[in-house]
């Protein structure tokens, strides 16, 4: 998993932009868009906003697995935890 | 609670069967199944990344997402030609909108053309990564 703090940044907003509420779903894409876009200007215009999430696919798809088994150890202990 | 797939099925069927309903308030019934449609395919995506079996579902992959792409078109024509009565989750257009051109990046991500390696550099440069947090 990345350690750059910009890179995370755009990992936890395409996160959001595809889990969070559904009213929130456009509001969260614009935010994933806004970071895209900060290194599209870096770049001078040489890369696209969809070059540099495909530059980080394989980061993300960490994330989400991550995230995912997490969740599954939540569910698990809550199960436990919950009076018989 | 869970609800037999088939139920919510027979539901849907009912609702927009039903002339007196309005139709934007179908639309929106439509709009909502989708949405929990979409939620459903992300889950499953991830269940089978924790299952290791990810990469051999792919062809089944590129299949149910051009399916949700392909619905998510109908629901927002259907949206932006007749209207959407509010939802009770508050969601509007334009979160369907979104929603479904994050199915269109994930078809890109997992099924399109991929940056060189030389992109990747290019762009990875671009992140300052000489300079970790940690």
């Amino acid at each position: 998993m990345s350690r750059n703090p910009e890179i995370e940044s755009i990992l936890e907003a395409w996160w959001q932009a595809e889990h969070c509420h559904h009213k929130d779903r456009f509001a969260a894409l614009q935010s994933l868009n806004t970071l895209l876009d900060k290194i599209v200007v870096r770049s001078d215009c040489r890369y696209t906003r969809d070059q540099v999430l495909d530059c980080l696919h394989s980061q993300y798809q960490e994330l989400r697995l991550q995230r995912r088994k997490s969740e599954r150890v939540r569910i698990a202990q809550s199960a436990q935890d919950r009076p018989q | 609670m869970q609800i037999p797939a088939g139920r919510v099925e027979e539901l849907l069927a009912t609702i927009l069967n039903d002339p007196s309903i309005p139709a934007p308030v179908k639309h929106t019934v439509l709009a909502g199944f989708w949405l929990a449609q979409v939620d459903a395919f992300r889950l499953s995506e991830e269940e089978f990344m924790v299952t290791g079996k990810f990469e051999s579902m792919i062809d089944d992959h590129r299949v149910f997402l051009s399916n949700l792409i392909s619905d998510g078109e109908t629901v927002l024509d259907s949206v932006r030609k007749m209207g959407m009565a509010l939802p009770p989750t508050g969601f509007t257009e334009a979160d369907l909108k979104a929603t479904l051109e994050s199915l269109y990046n994930t078809m890109r991500r997992q099924h399109g053309p991929q940056n060189s390696a030389k992109t990747n550099e290019g762009i990875l440069q671009l992140f300052d990564v000489a300079k970790p947090r940690d």
